[in-house]
């Protein structure tokens, strides 16, 4: 089984966050990175699929050279080689962009599986693997909980609300967007380390994938980023104490949802 | 030559007071490479997910969660560090094994147990086994699936470690010897199947011995203990436990080499995990004054709060500066000898043991004096068993105690350096008669105008004229007797760690802003100009005191002159540039170096 997960690296969640002087995104250079959440555990799922079927996991990611670190991080937990897609004209990509050149990438390995998290923690679209998929004319299922592997198809275990899953078939090759939390995350060891220095990574740029500026083009913009304004409101529940203690009941049950 | 063949002949141990460097020429904690730093990661992320989360448990010393996290660590390979290829180990280089270890400073119980395996424990016989002694230990000594402790001191041997009463006797037939004392405070005594124990055979001939746990081997109960609570310390006592003479460390009557080449490493790595200490406690300690509100502002607006945050990060910063310019100085020096041979590794080490005995020294005292500020910026829940300062404080003490005393450590650092200079090593009469003649007729007396790294330059030509002055005042006045005068030496002693102390800040931020540009290095640029003001004015105040007590109230000897115009004229605006280092602080809300 040939596996390509897709790992994004995204600023650790204790970063120091400062808007950029362009007001439109936060100032890079202050962050430190890290995987994103939910792509941690698509490598696992993939890195445990590989352990029970075989075949190989392509650790693929997206970004300036800063990205590399991610790759070798997956190549030191056990992934076989990597993708860096890396070209100036990617910078500032929407979800759809960054989809399609994920669907461009993966189209030059001739994959069974493609895994990406379920949405990135920095901006949190939660499209990426859906457009690859959509551009790949391949299958796709989000929110995943289980992959259960059979020949030639998979049954994976999706994620609804309220406690509700939906078991579904599709044939592969497919694409899965993983949930957190599904699988215990290993640790990279040191000889893992060791030895990723040995497994390839292929850049591929606009150039090789053939993508032009209109594939490129955003479809979508981030005017302005700024940081929620702090309020605080007081409010005076009143009646009899029965009442008020509905009222406050409701108020916490409705509005902040605390039960 | 090559930038890396610089940096190996300028790597030579004892040399900061006799020649100059140049920050290309030394190894610094922003040099630490990629793959270093991934190696950490791993070890990070052990402590916080896996450590961490049971610390409850480590510290009501429930032990088999100690052992079944010290197996854990051993799948990760963070016990075969320091283990040659070939045994199960990894062999890296020892600013692998220190960046791996600070990480497990993040709990010092659990980092004083892992650190006693895989140093004191596990390196005696990497560097003494022999080839059946190593591939019989070394291998499951990697895994954890056997717990080292190391068995050195008694109740009546403690820096004086040789006095050691334990016996061996060895048996009629030859094949065995029994050992039978006392040995005292053995980390991971409750724990460890095997212990390098100390003992003299025939009552003389001071031997190491790998013993395994097993009849005569009985450990005491569990020591009450300051700090360091969710680690086993007990006694263990032999009462005729056999050893085979396979067991032998090393040469017989040779026990004190193996017992005092190992400490060089000890108190080396000790020195990372001290400043990683040191950073945690500042980080918690900026973060409480931050969140903390009196008299309706943040504490870290107050200037005494912010002396303290910045006096904290100085230490950090120059305290990172010495341990891993003497980590890369070290690698430096094990680059050019026979890897395979253990033996050249260790007198390649050995040649340290003056800058391991300064960093000891230096960074267990900068961890005490960061972690008692540390309950101080807390103020009473300081004193709280619920916050982290507390423990911290408590954890801290024992670094200044054990890897030898600091009285001990102080003691061998002029010692030592006068042993190599009697060696002929370095020509200690010569330099210090230049640096007087020079003293004495010196016109530039201009390190008031000076600013940043020319400043610090400055204040570190005179700390070493001023040093090398007294060092060679001393040994010409005592001679051999030099050692009963421990007052003096404890002088230049200090005199000797803030030398080494302001070059090393000073190497390290002259590189940082060769690399990075004046102004990313803002802060490191702050923090070394005050360390060198603040060291400038120590080290006069040790050379006057010095001179009072060498010069038999001569008030007509050169050393008062001397010492008079190499003292800096007047310190600089520490107030405010500690104010500007608390700043960078208060607004990351961490220590960003
Ligand atoms: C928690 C803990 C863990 C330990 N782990 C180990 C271990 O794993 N293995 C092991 O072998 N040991 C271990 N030790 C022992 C430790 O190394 C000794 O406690 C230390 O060497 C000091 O010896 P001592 O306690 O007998 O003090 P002493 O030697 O009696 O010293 C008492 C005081 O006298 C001073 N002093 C002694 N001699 C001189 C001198 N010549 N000049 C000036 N001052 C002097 C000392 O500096 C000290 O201030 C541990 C100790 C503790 C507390």
């Amino acid at each position: 089984m040939k596996i390509i997960v897709c790992l994004k690296q995204v600023p650790k969640n204790d970063s120091i966050l400062r808007i950029s002087e362009t007001g439109d995104w936060i100032q890079d250079r202050d962050l430190t990175y890290e995987i994103n959440e939910s792509d941690a555990y698509a490598l696992e799922e993939a890195l445990q699929l590989k352990e029970k079927h075989g075949g190989e996991v392509i650790a693929l990611s997206l970004g300036p050279a800063r990205v590399q670190s991610v790759i070798k991080e997956a190549l030191a937990r056990g992934a076989d080689r990597g993708l860096h897609l890396e070209d100036p004209a990617f910078d500032k990509l929407d979800a759809f962009g960054i989809g399609a050149v994920i669907a461009a990438a993966a189209k030059t390995e001739q994959f069974d599986l493609l895994l990406t998290g379920l949405q990135s923690d920095d901006f949190g679209f939660a499209q990426t693997g859906v457009v690859a998929a959509e551009l790949l004319g391949a299958p796709h299922a989000t929110i995943v909980m289980a992959v259960e592997v059979a020949e030639g198809s998979m049954r994976v275990k999706r994620e609804l609300e309220s406690g509700y899953f939906q078991w579904v078939t599709l044939p592969s090759p497919a694409v899965l967007t993983i949930q957190s939390g599904i699988n215990t995350l290993r640790y990279a060891t040191l000889k893992g380390i060791m030895a990723a220095k040995k497994k390839e990574i292929k850049k591929l740029d606009a150039a090789a994938l053939g993508l032009d500026s209109n594939v490129l083009a955003p479809k979508q913009q981030i005017r302005r980023v700024y940081f929620p304004q702090k309020t605080k409101l007081t409010e005076m529940l009143e009646g009899s104490p029965s009442e008020v203690a509905a009222k406050l009941l409701d108020r916490l049950a409705n509005e902040a949802r605390v039960f | 030559m090559s930038a890396r063949e610089q940096q190996i002949r300028a790597a030579r141990g004892g040399s900061f007071l006799f020649e100059e460097r140049s920050s290309a020429e030394v190894f610094t904690r922003e040099d630490i490479s990629e793959e270093q730093q991934m190696f950490a990661r791993v070890a990070e992320e052990f402590m916080r997910k896996e450590v961490l989360a049971r610390s409850e448990q480590i510290y009501a010393k429930d032990w088999s969660v100690t052992v079944d996290l010290l197996r854990k660590a051993g799948e990760l390979d963070l016990l075969r560090v320091d283990i040659p290829e070939g045994y199960g180990g990894l062999g890296l280089d020892k600013v692998s094994s220190a960046y791996v270890g600070e990480q497990i400073a993040l709990m010092p119980s659990f980092g004083g147990s892992l650190g006693a395996h895989t140093t004191i424990g596990t390196l005696p016989i990497v560097y003494f086994g022999t080839p059946e002694q190593r591939a019989k230990y070394l291998p499951r000594l990697a895994t954890g699936e056997l717990i080292a402790a190391y068995a050195l001191t008694e109740p009546g041997s403690g820096s004086d470690a040789m006095a050691a009463k334990t016996k061996a006797v060895l048996s009629e037939d030859g094949t065995h010897y029994t050992l039978r004392g006392q040995k005292m405070w053995i980390t991971n005594g409750g724990i460890a199947d095997v212990f390098i124990v100390f003992a003299k055979v025939d009552g003389e001939r001071f031997t190491a011995f790998i013993v395994e746990r097993g009849p005569g081997v009985v450990s005491g109960k569990e020591e009450k203990k300051l700090g360091l609570d969710g680690n086993s310390t007990t006694a263990l006592m032999l009462e005729d436990a056999r050893v085979p003479v396979e067991n032998v460390l090393g040469e017989i009557g040779r026990g004190h080499v193996v017992a005092f080449n190992i400490l060089n490493l000890g108190r080396l790595k000790l020195g990372g995990r001290n400043i990683g200490g040191a950073k945690l406690a500042l980080n918690n300690a900026v973060a409480y004054a931050n969140e903390r509100h009196q008299f309706g502002r943040s504490i870290a607006s107050f200037g005494l709060i912010k002396r303290k945050l910045a006096e904290m990060a100085v230490r950090c910063y120059v305290g990172d500066a010495l341990v891993w310019r003497t980590l890369g100085a070290i690698d430096c020096a094990l680059e050019t000898v026979d890897a395979s041979d253990p033996m050249q590794a260790l007198k390649a080490i050995e040649q340290y043991a003056v800058e391991c005995s300064i960093i000891k020294v230096w960074t267990s005292e900068a961890l005490s004096y960061v972690t008692d500020e540390t309950v101080q910026v807390y103020g009473g829940y300081g004193y709280s068993q619920d916050y982290p300062a507390e423990r911290a404080y408590r954890d801290a003490r024992i670094t200044r105690i054990y890897e030898g005393t600091n009285e001990i450590n102080r003691t061998i650092i002029p010692t030592r350096l006068l042993k190599s200079i009697a060696r002929g090593e370095w020509p200690l009469g010569e330099v210090a008669a230049r640096a007087m003649d020079d003293a004495l007729y010196r016109t530039d007396f201009g390190a008031l105008d000076l600013r940043g790294a020319e400043y610090v330059r400055h204040t570190l030509r005179d700390a070493k004229s001023t040093t090398l002055i007294a060092l060679d005042a001393a040994a010409r006045k005592y001679g051999e007797g030099l050692a009963e005068e421990q007052e003096v030496v404890g002088l230049l002693a200090d005199m000797m760690i803030d030398v080494y102390a302001i070059e090393s800040a000073c190497l390290r931020t002259e590189k940082l802003v060769a690399e990075r540009g004046a102004d990313a290095a803002g802060a490191a640029i702050e923090m070394t100009s005050v360390y060198a003001s603040d060291a400038a004015e120590r080290i006069a105040d040790l050379a006057r005191e010095f001179a009072a007590a060498v010069t038999d109230g001569d008030d007509k000897s050169p050393l008062w002159a001397a010492f008079e115009r190499l003292a800096p004229l007047r310190p600089i605006d520490t107030v405010s540039a500690r104010r500007r280092i608390a700043a960078s602080l208060i607004e990351a809300n961490r220590y960003l170096w």
